[in-house]
């Protein structure tokens, strides 16, 4: 089995990817992440964290269309690769998998 | 309607990104970056949209989206690599002897560096080895008089070390140190006189870390009559034998046990020794002087519970000495506290135990490293940049099959690591040959670090730095030319970095003329020293002590014997030696009062020293026999004296010395420099006291040498048989006193040579390299119709307009730095104009000889070889 490097952070944006589908650039990604978590991040975090997983092969990109709004300049379109829909699958397996070894015993009430 | 500048984003963070920001990313990121300023600005208004947008453009300023390669990659092909170390080879093997040049500038620079930067380190690391050492302070003491002038003692009294440690629960324990001056120490027949023993309270081996090979350290020093030698001494005395258990007979009287050997004491220490007897026998033979507080004989050392105990302590100094001084001096006195650690390169007090450093003198000698580092370096630049002529095709042919800039730029930086590399392994060779000269030039003891871990670091980094900053400016410059422009024949190089490179020369001119200056001035400096009147004839004086006290109470006798021999002009006693025979009181005119003390220094002298030494009589008269009064009550008293007690007619005039003696001045002398010239001339008073004479001084006929010394041991030994005969010649004695200066002048003059050495090899290729670039020029110019000197004067010309900004920048500067530094000396010479003039020509006649020569040799090239084409 292939080992999955990557970190929590880059994780995220590789599920806000797949959820976005097709439209999935930075500022969408950006927004996504705090919407569906609340968190507050820096755009220039997820750029990185995009071209990071690029190159480790989970994304691959292309050139998109240009709006007005950003000063005519074209997005860069990020898709899950094959791999990296692989690595969201692993991941959710170790999850799930470990997630059932815990007994009920060890997840006590919060008091 | 809105004005359409509040829709934009902030136009200054716009171009910043623009600048820094990779080109393949540069629109993606610029895209988002707007996007969001767009969506800020319709929620959040115009202000905290550009302040996120600032915000947003500063954090994408990471490494990953620079467009700048700070650092090279070299993570790709192996093959690549070799090829670029083939291809330096080459280069250096085309040129050799530019790349003679070049490496020797590096390997000059490099070994100078190293050299003083690990001088540097071994001044600083003093004292260093001492496990306690943030614990363990000196006590000394400052000392002023009615004059106002402080003195500063190294040492105190023998009681403060005890009263010290029973006052103040802080200090741990304490240790007191006294020299054990010039002993004669015996095994059987051997007598050798010794000079560094100390004597030691038991703790000295619980405060300092100094191991003991031989010896058990709670009981080495536990009988009176122990020693403790040092493993050098131990080998003198008894060569492989054990010396445990054995006995060394001491100055003819004392029996002593050798109970311990000691390592002997590292090069960083401040004091050193060679044997150490224990306090309590110095104790037993000076009793007298236990409780006295205020007779400075002791450097006393106190170990405390805690470094931050050091600051309680200083301020409860003041109340100590109030409670234990008598009260008319303790106000006069403060107590100092000084760190073991700062001792040598912050202390510099009378009786250390040697010279100490001096901080600034380090941070200079830092300076000077970097300097030189910086002048090879700067060769280097100049010296690839210059190149780029030459290398423009090969870099135009790499860029058309296919290399990229920063491929260009990897391989001549791989260039630039060879040699460096290479020249930094040179240097470190260099190191190990010259070491032991270095080490005999600095007379110290430094052991060469190669094998050291910090060492090897540094080369490393070194290298590194090396590379980096003298690589990085030539690589850019050549990776920049495109395939195309590389490779036309119009782009030959001739007219780039033209304007960079002259400034370049300029630089190199001007550094040369500052050192040049710099040395100049060190040499008048050293020369002064060494030529200076000193008031008083020092040549063919012998000096000895007297070989018993018998010796001394005939020492008219031993006149008599001493004029037997005509070789023998004549002889006079005193108190000790000049140059440091002196010592110091404070005296008072008769019936004045306390207030009115000022200190004076004191010389013991009879009636034939004046007369011996030629010292100048300026009133009155000096010692005589005829005055049988002279030797009870009579000073003779030197200017400086004069002036500080404000009497216009000194002789005549009572003087006292409170406590002691008092009596009339008979007469005055003109200052002469009895101390070294690091002092000024202090005021002196010289009386006559024959129960305290202690040294010969015998002038003799400087034809009959031999004749002379023989004659004066021969009287010697009829005074003992078992002290052996020594002499010095007071010339010898004095220049001693200069030994450090004398050696500072050399290692300055060295590493002045040395960078003068860098900075011609750099003028000369520089030089060099642009004769070569102009030949073009210059077949044209012949062509028209110029001659050779024409065309040869065209080149002094314009290095003329270059030397004169040069020597008009360095010659100020360079007067400002040497005038700040011989400040620290109190007799100084004056700089003379000379030095700049000879500065200046030197350098000139250097630059314009180069420039003639290559000017010459280019001009007189047929212009059918400059300017053909292929």
């Amino acid at each position: 089995m292939h080992r999955i490097n990557i970190g929590e952070f880059e994780e995220l944006v590789l599920l806000m990817v797949g959820v976005l589908n097709q439209d999935a650039y930075g500022v969408a990604v950006m927004e996504e992440i705090e919407e569906q978590t609340g968190r507050k991040i820096n755009i220039s975090a997820v750029h990185s964290a995009l071209r990071r997983l690029e190159a480790k092969g989970y994304l691959t990109s292309s050139m998109g269309g240009a709006t007005s709004e950003r000063g005519g300049r074209r997005k860069r379109i990020f898709t899950l690769t094959h791999g990296g829909k692989l690595a969201l699958d692993q991941i959710k397996d170790l999850r799930t998998r470990l997630w059932n070894q815990i007994p009920n015993m060890a997840v006590q009430k919060g008091n | 309607m809105r004005n359409r500048r509040d829709i934009l984003p902030p136009r200054l963070a716009g171009r910043f990104l623009k600048w820094y920001c990779r080109e393949d990313i540069f629109e993606e990121i610029e895209g988002d970056a707007q996007e969001l300023f767009a969506k800020r600005l319709k929620e959040d208004g115009r202000t905290s949209a550009t302040r996120n947008y600032w915000w947003d453009v500063l954090r994408f300023f990471r490494y990953s989206n620079l467009k700048f390669n700070l650092l090279p990659k070299f993570n790709n092909n192996p093959n690549m690599l070799n090829n670029y170390i083939l291809s330096a080879r080459r280069n250096l093997q085309k040129n050799k002897l530019f790349a003679l040049i070049n490496i020797a500038g590096l390997v000059a620079g490099i070994s100078g560096f190293f050299f003083l930067s690990i001088l540097a380190y071994h001044e600083l690391s003093y004292d260093e080895f001492h496990a306690k050492k943030d614990r363990i302070v000196r006590v000394a003491l400052d000392f002023n008089d009615a004059a106002g002038n402080t003195r500063q003692h190294a040492r105190v009294g023998a009681p403060w070390g005890p009263a010290l440690n029973e006052s103040y629960a802080e200090i741990e324990t304490y240790v007191r140190f006294r020299f054990a001056f010039r002993t004669l120490v015996a095994k059987g027949e051997m007598k050798i006189y010794e000079t560094d023993g100390l004597f030691v309270d038991p703790a000295f081996f619980d405060v300092f870390n100094f191991n003991l090979i031989a010896g058990d350290k709670n009981t080495v020093l536990a009988k009176p009559n122990s020693i403790v030698l040092n493993q050098s001494l131990a080998k003198k005395y008894f060569g492989d034998a054990d010396p445990i258990g054995q006995y060394l007979r001491l100055d003819n009287q004392l029996d002593t046990e050798v109970t311990g050997i000691i390592e002997d004491p590292p090069g960083n220490s401040h004091f050193k020794y060679d044997f150490l007897l224990p306090f309590a026998l110095h104790a037993s033979i000076r009793p007298d002087w236990m409780d006295k507080w205020t007779r400075l004989n002791y450097h006393t050392y106190l170990l405390l519970d805690e470094p931050s105990s050091i600051a309680q302590l200083d301020a409860k100094l003041p109340d100590f000495i109030k409670k234990n001084m008598d009260p008319e001096d303790a106000p006069l006195m403060k107590a100092v506290l000084q760190p073991i650690t700062d001792i040598h390169l912050t202390s510099h007090r009378s009786s250390e135990f040697e010279a100490n450093g001096n901080l600034n003198e380090v941070r200079a000698m830092i300076a000077i490293a970097c300097f030189i580092l910086a002048i090879a370096g700067f060769n280097y630049i100049n010296f690839a940049t210059a190149k780029v002529t030459t290398r423009v095709r090969e870099v135009g042919l790499r860029k058309a099959i296919g290399a990229t800039s920063s491929q260009i730029s990897r391989q001549l930086l791989t260039e630039t690591a060879i040699t460096t590399t290479f020249a930094t392994m040179l240097s470190i060779l260099v190191l190990w040959l010259l070491w032991p000269a270095f080490n005999q030039l600095i007379a110290k003891n430094i052991l060469l670090p190669v094998s050291e871990l910090p060492f090897l670091a540094g080369a490393l980094v070194l290298i590194i730095v090396l590379t980096l900053l003298t690589g990085y400016y030539p690589a850019l410059i050549l990776s920049r030319f495109t395939a195309s422009q590389a490779l036309t024949k119009q782009t030959n190089g001739a007219r780039f970095g033209l304007g960079m490179r002259q400034t370049l020369v300029g630089l190199q001119l001007f550094v040369s003329m500052l050192i040049l200056i710099g040395l100049g001035v060190v040499l008048l400096q050293v020369n002064y020293i060494r030529d200076k009147d000193l008031g008083f004839e020092k040549a063919d004086v012998v000096t000895i002590p007297f070989a018993s006290r018998e010796m001394r109470n005939a020492h008219e006798t031993v006149y008599q014997q001493l004029y037997e021999s005509p070789a023998i002009i004549s002889a006079a006693t005193s108190s000790g030696n000049l140059g440091g025979g002196d010592w110091g009181t404070s005296m008072v005119k008769e019936g004045g009062n306390e207030i009115e003390r000022v200190s004076t220094r004191m010389l013991n002298i009879d009636y034939n020293f004046a007369e011996l030494y030629k010292l100048e009589v300026l009133n009155g008269r000096t010692f005589s026999k005829d005055y049988p009064s002279d030797s009870i009550d009579a000073f003779v008293i030197n200017e400086a004296a004069a002036e500080v007690l404000d009497m216009e007619e000194a002789v005549g005039q009572r003087i006292e010395i409170p406590g002691w003696r008092r009596g009339e001045v008979i007469g005055v002398v003109r200052d002469f420099h009895f101390r070294s010239l690091h002092h000024e001339i202090a005021p002196l008073l010289m009386f006559v006291v024959p129960e305290n004479f202690q040294a010969l001084s015998i002038k003799i006929n400087p034809n009959q040498r031999q004749e002379a010394i023989a004659h004066i041991e021969k009287v010697w030994n009829s005074y003992t048989t078992d002290s052996p005969f020594q002499y010095q010649f007071l010339e010898d004695s004095l220049s001693r006193r200069y030994v450090e200066e004398e050696r500072k002048a050399d290692i300055i003059a060295l590493f002045g040579v040395l960078a003068m050495f860098i900075a011609a090899l750099g003028l000369f290729g520089m030089i060099m390299n642009s004769a070569q670039q102009r030949l073009k020029e210059i077949g044209v110019r012949k062509v028209l119709g110029a001659s050779v000197i024409r065309v040869t004067g065209l080149f002094i010309k314009e290095l003329g307009i270059m030397l004169t900004i040069a020597a008009a920048v360095s010659i100020p500067i360079g007067a400002y730095l040497m005038t700040t530094w011989l400040q620290s000396f109190a007799y100084r010479t004056v700089i003379d104009w000379r030095v700049f003039v000879l500065a200046t020509c030197s350098v000139a006649l250097l630059a314009i000889l180069t420039v003639g020569y290559h000017a010459l040799k280019a001009a007189r090239t047929s212009p059918v070889k400059t300017l053909r084409h292929e």
